[in-house]
This record gives structure tokens, C-alpha cells and sequence, in this order.
């Protein structure tokens, strides 16, 4: 624990600055949409954004946070710590979500405002808990989707120095198409498996980005826990595979 | 009495795809004794100190550091400094002695704080804006501030001017203690030799050429730098 503590802590110290910065553009981007809203299509394009710029910024970010030790070579001191390499990507994954975290904080508080203000002051005594389960909902799923980027660029890591980047890069790929549809597969079945735990309310709100088949556009009125256990345990795995390739394949 | 043995390196090979970049290496080396693994660019010395680093796996043959297989274990006790610039950009040189104090249990504040004076470096400095010779020397104090039982330096003076390899050159043998064991790779013979006990010489990856260092020099009646470019010319 002290040691993913300490490897945390010198993730977040490293992306300090770029963390400031994005939580910065993302609140300009929210207060110049709000400020614009009867000026289609900026003021609502602004708005927008973030809904698919921080999905966007995740998966670029999680590529990122294992390439730039490789290219900048602070690979050779992480890998001659003795810690295991699950806490080194564990420290990496949640390093990752706390700045998700900041950097969609402006955007979800903007967008509250908004609905609040749109719906004549109805929406937050209504959908506080379903707004703030929805915006949780959508961590885990970047937490399970951080462990299969991780996964997936430790793969093409593993693969560039015995046959070259082109391979390394399709092998990138593979992995990414082969972990989503593995995801979408096994949260479905582990969610069956999971039926007897409780649902958790939604209102129908949020449901958009979590059903019982993995990623689903169909509104329901609850969420199965057992949906948000299989998406943690598909994190777990991913996490865990990604660290087994790092142990006995990727070089530095 | 036995000898421990720090490393024990027996019939190691690897392989980049088709490419071989160690092919059959054994050896060995006692406690408190300094190894110079000698050989040009493209010899395997990197690869065969990233190999008992713990940070690749030998595609062939066993290593043992300290009794183990390279793992966590063996890292916490075997202080690495490689070839390539590892320090994080961002970073102030404070922060970095700082995180690898907390990593490294055996890692002296006391010593890593007389380290920075002798090699000229300000603790508030960022990384980013040291020069290469200035980042040699601030990796070097990450290991030798350290009571490792084993200290692998991956040409510690490549690429370095002339008064910084000085510089490192003195800070090793500052710290150097005789408990613990020191493997050193370089194609810069001359500044290192005075440190070796022993020395291999590797080319294409295979060891032809092992000893004694001091044996060595009287059976050849020449310096290890000589017998260096002799060979390798």
C-alpha cells in the first residue's frame, strides 16, 4: 500500500501542471458555451464537448501514461523499484481516473447548472443521486478501460523489439478490438451470474451509459449491481494481465 | 570458507526476434569484488546489465543476483544506473532523491546530500533544465547514495565531457566500500580501469575474453586499455 501511495503521489506530481491546464480549458469551454447558448451551434457545441472530448481524453491519456515512459526512458527507473509491476499500473490507473476526475469536474458542475436552470429548478431535488451515480458509473468504466489500453500498449511494447513497430502497433489494435468485445461478452454473463444482488435506481437517466449487456443505448428504470461488480472485476483483469506481459515480456 | 556469490550469470542468451544480442554468457562474481564488462557499441553490455538489472528476461540460461532470480527482491538491493537518461523531466532534484528515498529503504540522505555538493548540483534545479553531463552525475547519486549490495553502472561515462566523467569517476570511488560489489560497463576503458578486480570482454555477444584484471595485465604486459584496443582494433 505505502509503495502505491508513493507511486501515486509521483504520477499526480508529474501531471500536475497538465492537470491544472485541462481542468482550466475544459471550465473556459464550459463558460463559453453557457455565456453563448443563444448563439447556435457554438454555445451548445461547447457544451457538448466534453460529453466526447474526456472519453477521447482518457484513452489518449492511458496510451500516453505508458508510451511517455518508454519514449522518455523513466521506464529503466520505475521497472528497478522493487515494487510489483500490478501496483505500478494500479498507481498508473488511479493516478488516471483522479484526473479524470478534475479535468470533467467543471463540465459535470456546468452541466448541472444548466439542467437546474432549464428545468425551473426541478431537476436536483429529482436526479442529484441519479446524476451523481451516473457520473461514478462513468469512472468505473474508465477504470476498466484504463487496464485494457494498459493491457493493450504493453502488448505492442511487448511485440516492437522482436518484430518491429508495424506488428507492435497492429498487435495494439488486436488487443483493443479483442478486450472491448471480451468486455461487452463477459459483463453481460457475470451480470447474470450477479442477479441476485440488488439493483441500484436510475430514473432512467445514466442508463445510456451502462446496461446489463455492457454498453447499451436502451433507458431503464434500475441498474444491476452485479453490472458495476463485473465491470470492476473485468478492471481487476485487465490490470492484472497487463502486468504479467510487463513481468515476462516487455523490454525496455 | 565459501565465497557468496553476488551473481551468477550461467549460459545466458538472448534473442530480439531473429536478432541475438547475448549468446551463451556465464559469470560470476564474489562479494565486495568490481567486475568491468568491456566491450564496443552493439556487444550485449546493455542487454547483460538490463538482464541482472531485473528488467529483461533472458531468453535462454539462469541468473541469480544475491541467491534469487531478478525480481522486486533482488532490486531492492541491487542499485541500477543505465545507459540511457531515466530521470523525469518534471521533476526538481529534490524530488527525485526524495522518491527514491522513500523506494529504497537503504538509500542515505546524509550521503546523497555530500553527493550533490561534490558533484555541483542545487537541489531546487528542475531536471529538465540540467545539462547531460549535470543528469550522468544526478543518476550517479541515485545509486551510489544507496548501501546496495550491488551497483550496476551501464557506461556511466558515455556521451559525459571530459571534467563530469572526471567528476563521476571520483564519486564512484568516493563511495566505493569494500562490502560491496560494483559491475561496471563501459568502451571508455581508460577512466574506469584503476576500479576493476576482474574484467570480461564481450563481442557479438559472447564472452572471449575473462579474468583476473591484474593477471591479466602481467600475463599481456599491458594495461586493460591497451589489451582493450588491441583486441577490438
Amino acid at each position: 500500500m505505502r509503495n502505491l501511495g508513493l507511486l501515486y503521489r509521483k504520477e499526480m506530481r508529474e501531471n500536475l501542471v497538465a492537470s491544472l491546464l485541462g481542468m482550466a480549458v475544459v471550465a473556459a469551454g464550459m463558460a463559453i458555451g453557457a455565456a453563448s447558448l443563444n448563439r447556435p451551434p457554438w454555445g451548445v457545441f461547447l457544451i457538448v464537448m466534453p460529453l466526447y472530448g474526456i472519453p477521447i481524453w482518457y484513452l489518449a491519456t492511458a496510451f500516453g501514461s505508458i508510451h511517455h515512459e518508454w519514449n522518455q526512458h523513466t521506464a529503466y527507473w520505475l521497472l528497478s523499484l522493487p515494487v510489483r509491476e500490478e501496483t505500478i499500473l494500479l498507481a498508473k490507473a488511479l493516478a488516471l481516473l483522479t484526473r479524470g476526475f478534475l479535468i470533467s469536474l467543471p463540465a459535470v458542475v456546468g452541466w448541472a447548472i444548466l439542467f437546474e436552470r432549464a428545468s425551473d429548478g426541478v431537476f436536483f431535488p429529482r436526479f442529484t443521486y441519479t446524476y451523481l451515480l451516473s457520473y461514478l458509473l462513468t469512472l468505473v468504466v474508465a477504470f476498466m478501460l484504463a487496464g485494457l489500453v494498459f493491457l493493450a500498449s504493453l502488448s505492442g511494447l511487448a511485440v516492437i523489439p522482436r518484430a518491429g513497430r508495424l506488428a507492435g502497433q497492429l498487435m495494439q489494435v488486436a488487443v483493443m478490438v479483442a478486450g472491448v468485445w471480451l468486455a461487452v461478452r463477459l459483463t453481460g454473463w457475470l451480470a447474470k451470474i450477479l442477479d441476485f444482488l440488488p439493483s441500484l435506481p436510475l430514473l432512467g437517466l445514466g442508463s445510456y451509459v451502462l446496461g446489463p449487456q455492457g454498453f447499451t443505448l436502451a433507458t431503464q428504470p434500475a441498474l444491476p449491481a452485479g453490472t458495476v461488480i463485473a465491470f470492476f472485476l473485468l478492471a481487476a483483469v485487465f490490470l492484472w494481465l497487463a502486468a504479467l506481459v510487463l513481468r515476462f515480456w516487455v523490454e525496455v | 570458507m565459501m565465497t557468496l556469490s553476488v551473481v551468477e550469470v550461467r549460459n545466458v542468451s538472448k534473442r530480439y526476434g531473429p536478432t541475438v544480442a547475448l549468446r551463451g554468457v556465464s559469470l560470476e562474481l564474489e562479494a565486495g569484488r568490481v567486475l568491468g564488462v568491456l566491450g564496443p557499441n552493439g556487444s550485449g553490455k546493455s542487454t547483460l546489465m538490463r538482464l541482472m538489472a531485473g528488467l529483461s528476461q533472458p531468453s535462454a540460461g539462469q541468473i541469480r543476483i544475491l541467491g534469487e532470480k531478478p525480481g522486486p527482491s533482488t532490486r531492492a538491493r541491487v542499485a541500477y544506473v543505465p545507459e540511457v537518461d531515466c530521470l523525469y523531466p518534471s521533476l526538481r532534484v529534490e524530488e527525485m532523491l526524495d522518491l527514491q528515498a522513500r523506494f529504497f529503504a537503504d538509500f542515505d540522505r546524509t550521503q546523497a546530500a555530500e553527493l550533490l555538493e561534490f558533484m555541483h548540483l542545487t537541489p531546487r534545479a528542475a531536471v529538465r533544465s540540467l545539462s547531460k553531463g549535470q543528469r550522468a552525475r544526478l543518476k550517479l547519486i541515485l545509486a551510489l547514495a544507496r548501501r546496495a549490495d550491488l551497483i550496476l553502472l551501464d557506461e556511466p561515462f558515455s556521451g559525459i565531457d571530459p571534467p563530469s566523467r572526471e567528476r563521476i569517476l571520483q564519486g564512484i570511488l568516493a563511495t566505493h566500500r569494500g562490502d560491496r560489489s560494483l559491475i561496471l560497463s563501459t568502451h571508455l576503458v581508460r577512466e574506469a580501469e584503476k576500479l576493476f578486480d576482474r574484467v570480461v570482454f564481450l563481442s557479438k555477444g559472447e564472452i572471449f575474453l575473462a579474468g583476473d584484471a591484474e593477471a591479466l595485465r602481467q600475463e599481456r604486459g599491458m594495461s586493460i586499455e591497451e589489451i582493450f584496443r588491441e583486441e577490438y582494433n
